[in-house]
């Protein structure tokens, strides 16, 4: 349960017990400290909430303290909330934290043991249904980095900072390719709890993995960092608070604002639907306008009155960037906000410079200049041939419902025009001359001959040559897979199972055996019958009598029992009632068919594998 | 970590989680931090039956008597065969049953009004966006 607490001066007997305490107990009971960014806010029609998602992969139960420090509350005010996470279970979710208090900045998280967290940003226009998020993965706190403490956090990929000791502070990333080689730096300037995300990895041609270092440059707070992840694992997991949840942390949230002096953002943010960026006392009785870090918002429009004299309006935090919309945002060219994106920038200035360079050389080296044109382009011809020969023989040798002429030709097109295009570039590439292809040579001499104009000829020659390498390359590289489509919808067959495709039972049919983890059901599914799962069991029936009676009444009325026994291990042991696998329900069916198989035979059969095969108590 | 639905059943939750495997997907009463294993079955199987606890088709078929009650089946699971009966009424209120493999009943839960119409929300939902999630 969330629970407010504002810190008081501690008393002189409590500073001793303290000190004695820090001498006496060095280590801390908490195995794990974690600090993971949060934001919950409204902004115009999007609402960001936070989800975290804990999970014990420990063998004992955890138990996990997560404190958010209240921004703006003079008295140092905290929210602090415990889970319990059972060990190696599923997961714990806590949903929409901080919802109705509104937060943005960090949050640390206190664990007893190793603990997985993650940490989703995510957006609706509803604040029921899932839009779009972003999951983080939760950092140790030991990663953090103090002011004027170097090394530097280093991460690959996207990167968080965030400001977590509630002073103003000013970090510097610095961008380096795979290489080490340097593209750039830059610094920012971090308010208390806020966020800056530096977008390094999304939306750039040049993909390779980017490494950025951060450090604090001046001020005294602390940065954390954060590898961002697009882990897909949280996305799908349903956000719906429970109401009457919902409804307890309004009373709680309610209870704050009276009870404390300074509440975090509490009512004003709830009943007018803005930002959380600072809390009741900044709204303006006679106007309703809200003030937010040295400018005035209107709930009514969605707007700020002026732009921001401190110079951060796209900086200072998550919602800054990308306009307010971090979630679905990002910021390939640094433009759209504050240019997180160093490693774009520097590869665009870089290019540029090196293009100019090349235009002043090529003035200079006409010749020169020519050859490296033709053996850049007898490396992409021979690239193109490479390809266009794999795309050939993948249709060559593909078979199915497409007309055999049609793949063959296509096919071998593709390989002829792909070798012939690769030896031309490696020629090209090799001599620095352009050369003809030899099929396009042959076509040009034709058409001569034929007494076409040499101009003539040439043109249809390079349209020819150009359909031709279009119309083979796609063709053969669609051919396999339309006949794969072809090939299911032709059979009409279901998604296929390994060695099950083929069996064929009756819709009424019985089908036992071990679930599998889901293989029977899909065998059932695919070739027919029910499970037992399928039919009501009587409230007064054990599981063991129930499937008793309902072989019973299948050899009675000669329904058929379908019995798999792919996944059955150990079966000697379950059939002598011995092993581990001794006492499952699977073990006391084979053995009642067994002990009463006079009564069964002919009725219940037997499949391993997608084959039927004989009882295994046959010889 | 895979999907995860949580249908609220009085002061415990329903937890149906994907586990590896083909739409496969474990269930858990969740009370007091603490997770009871119910069993497993596929998705469709699981959200269709639950659907029935707070839709029941017409006439409802007993079958049998809970705690004084007649109770009509919802589901059963595999893996450790618990299965799950429904009380209905009075009005929207539903009362379930989860029986483990020896028809012990090991939990009872009431869903009050809110929480069907939780159950409807969430599970039409769930249902809804069957077409998109990976099978």
């Amino acid at each position: 349960m969330l629970s407010y607490i504002a810190p008081r001066e501690p008393s002189m007997m409590k500073k001793l017990l303290l000190a004695l305490g820090a001498c006496v107990l060095p280590v801390s009971i908490f195995a794990a400290t974690y600090v993971v960014p949060v934001a919950t806010a409204r902004l115009k029609d999007r609402i960001y909430s936070t989800t975290l998602a804990f999970h014990n992969e420990g063998s004992l139960p955890a138990r996990c303290e997560a404190i958010y420090a209240v921004p703006n509350d003079p008295k140092g005010g905290t929210l602090r909330a415990t889970y319990e996470i059972a060990a190696g279970g599923a997961p714990l979710v806590e949903e929409d934290v901080l919802r109705d208090v509104g937060a943005i900045g960090t949050m640390r998280i206190v664990c007893t043991s190793d603990v997985a967290i993650a940490a989703r940003i995510q957006s609706s226009s509803d604040g029921l249904t899932f839009d779009e998020g972003r999951t983080f993965a939760a950092l140790r706190e030991d990663a953090a980095v103090a002011h004027g403490a170097l090394p530097t956090i280093r991460a690959f990929g996207d990167v968080v900072v965030a400001e977590v000791a509630g002073k103003p502070v000013t970090v510097e990333a610095i961008v380096r390719d795979p290489d080490g080689v340097e593209f750039g730096r830059k610094t920012y300037d971090i308010p208390a709890f806020a966020q800056q995300l530096v977008n390094l990895s999304k939306g750039h041609a040049h993909a390779s993995v980017a490494i950025v270092d951060v450090h604090v440059i001046a001020g005294d707070g602390a940065i954390v960092g954060a590898d961002e992840t697009r882990d897909t694992a949280l996305l799908k997991m349903a956000v719906r608070m429970r109401p009457e949840r919902r409804a307890a942390l309004n009373v709680q949230a309610r209870e704050m604002a009276a009870n404390t002096t300074s509440p975090p953002a509490s009512s004003v943010i709830r009943s007018l639907g803005t930002a959380a960026f600072k809390a009741a006392p900044f709204q303006d009785p006679f106007t309703g306008l809200i003030f937010m870090r040295e400018r005035w918002y209107d709930p009514q429009t969605g707007t700020f009155l002026s732009t921001d004299p401190e110079g951060y309006a796209d900086s200072a935090n998550l919602y800054s960037y990308c306009h307010g919309d971090p979630v679905n945002c990002t910021d390939p060219t640094g433009r759209l906000g504050d240019g997180g994106d160093l490693r774009a920038d520097f590869r665009e200035k870089e290019n540029a410079e090196r293009a100019k360079r090349f235009a002043a050389w090529c003035n200079a080296n006409p010749v020169e200049c020519r050859r490296v044109d033709v053996r850049g382009a007898g490396i992409m011809r021979m690239i193109g041939g490479v390809g266009q020969t794999t795309a050939g023989v993948g249709a060559f040798a593909s078979s199915g419902p497409l007309p055999e002429p049609v793949t063959k030709g296509l096919g071998a097109t593709a390989i002829v025009r792909g070798i012939d295009n690769t030896v031309t570039g490696a020629v090209e590439l090799w001599t620095g001359e352009q050369h003809d292809t030899v099929t396009g040579r042959a076509l040009y001499l034709a058409m001569v001959r034929a007494g076409v104009s040499r101009q003539t000829a040439s043109r249809v020659t390079g349209w020819t040559e150009t359909g031709v390498d279009i119309v083979s390359t796609v063709g053969s590289s669609l051919v396999p897979g339309v006949n794969r489509a072809l090939a299911t919808r032709v059979a009409s067959a279901p998604r296929a199972l390994p060695g099950v495709t083929g069996l064929r039972f009756g819709g009424n049919d019985l089908v036992y055996g071990p679930s599998a983890r889901g293989y029977l059901r899909s065998l059932q599914q695919e070739a027919g019958g029910v499970l037992l799962d399928d039919l009501p069991k009587p409230t007064n029936l054990t599981w063991e009598q129930f499937t008793t009676r309902t072989l019973d009444d299948a050899a009675r009325s000669g329904r058929a029992v379908r019995f798999d026994l792919t996944h059955v291990d150990d079966l000697s042991g379950v059939l002598n009632n011995t092993g581990e696998w001794a006492d499952t329900i699977t073990g006391h069916e084979l053995r009642y068919l067994r002990a009463n198989w006079s009564r069964f035979h002919g009725i219940a059969h037997f499949y391993r594998d997608g084959v039927e095969v004989v009882a295994p108590w046959v010889r | 970590m895979g999907e995860v639905i949580l249908l609220p059943c009085g002061e415990s939750t329903l937890v149906i989680a994907e586990q590896t495997g083909v739409a496969w997907f474990g269930c858990s009463l969740r009370a007091d931090s603490r997770d009871t294993y119910l069993g497993a079955e596929n998705r469709a199987y699981l959200l269709t039956h639950l659907q029935s606890v707070v839709e029941p088709e017409e006439p409802a078929t007993s079958a049998g008597v809970i705690d004084g009650h007649r109770a009509r089946w919802v589901l059963s699971l595999a893996e450790v065969h618990h299965s799950l009966y429904v009380r209905d009424g009075p009005a929207e209120v539903r009362t379930l049953y989860w029986q483990d493999r020896d028809a012990r009943t090991v939990c009872v839960s009431r869903l009050s009004h809110s929480d069907v119409l939780e159950w409807r929300s969430i599970l039409d939902m769930a249902l809804g966006s069957s077409a998109s999630l990976p099978q």
